[in-house]
């Protein structure tokens, strides 16, 4: 997959845990760690929104475009 | 618990094919003991099972010959007693209690797919890789309808045709049918439609796995 999750970077900034970030957000942790290990096939502009206004960031910060060869 | 009236309609498919599907296997193995029984057992001349052919209208003789000025006959069939060929040609009954057991399995497996795959609608887990490999083994059994037919037709004639004594003492000359070049394309398309539901099952799958992994 070309674009990378960096949302275990931005906890770590913020100095929260995957357990607060899923209760501040309202989704389940299974659900977080999807989308921390690159698993998600897709993202909700809801679940973005509530991530990125929970850890005061914007879309950006958590989700990046990486060049591969492959693609 | 849900209420009779909430039950959905998969769930009374899958009542009414559980039912089918229990009632069959007490059919098949019915069938195999009355077979093995015609077999080893003592002679039956007025056997349940019996071999249907087709009988040439010319072979056909009215009663009464006045009845022809306002009377035609057309093909007919007739059946021979198992137990006829049994004593006649055994090595034909073993062959055909064979291919008729066969049938019966086929048959049964089929069945069997389709309750399992309605039992998973009832558990709303319809699109699933294992229901498109259901469908596909459905499609694949509605498909060998017409060969198995056909070869049904082919054994009759290598087991029964040089038993002339049958023929000549039984129903006389038959003709045979070929189903496969004839005009009925039921099982074909029949099966064409099921692997085109499979196709769309496995899409299906594919977008519940997707949705699974949507965030």
């Amino acid at each position: 997959m070309a674009i990378k999750v960096n949302l275990d970077l931005m906890l770590v900034k913020r100095d929260m845990s995957l357990t607060e970030l899923s209760e501040k957000v309202g989704v389940t942790i299974s659900n977080l760690s999807i989308l921390k290990t690159g698993k998600a096939k897709a993202v909700r502009f809801s679940t973005l929104n509530a991530i990125c206004e929970a850890l005061d960031c914007q879309p950006g910060d958590i989700l990046e475009y990486e060049i591969t060869g492959e693609e | 618990m849900k209420g009779l009236g909430e039950k959905s309609t998969a769930y009374f498919c899958y009542l009414i094919v559980n039912v089918w599907w229990y009632l069959s296997c007490l059919m098949g193995i019915l069938f195999a003991g009355l077979l093995s029984y015609e077999f080893f057992g003592s002679s039956h001349p007025n056997s349940i099972f019996g071999l249907t052919l087709p009988i040439k209208s010319d072979l056909i003789t009215l009663k009464n010959p006045e009845q022809y000025e306002y009377l035609s006959t057309g093909p007919a069939k007739g059946m021979i007693d198992f137990d006829y060929i049994l004593q006649h040609t055994p090595y034909a009954y073993i062959t055909w209690a064979i291919f008729i057991a066969i049938a019966i399995a086929l048959f049964l497996l089929g069945l069997y797919q389709l309750r399992n795959l309605l039992k998973s609608a009832t558990n709303n887990t319809i699109f699933t890789g294992e229901n498109v490999r259901r469908l596909k083994i459905i499609a694949l059994l509605v498909f060998l309808v017409e060969p198995l037919e056909w070869l049904a037709y082919y054994l009759t004639i290598h087991f029964l045709g040089p038993a002339s004594e049958i023929i000549a003492h039984g129903i006389g000359e038959f003709k045979l049918e070929m189903p496969l070049i004839g005009s009925d394309w039921t099982f074909l398309i029949g099966g064409l439609l099921l692997y085109t539901l499979a196709a769309v099952f496995e899409k299906g799958n594919e977008m519940y796995q997707e949705l699974k992994l949507t965030v």
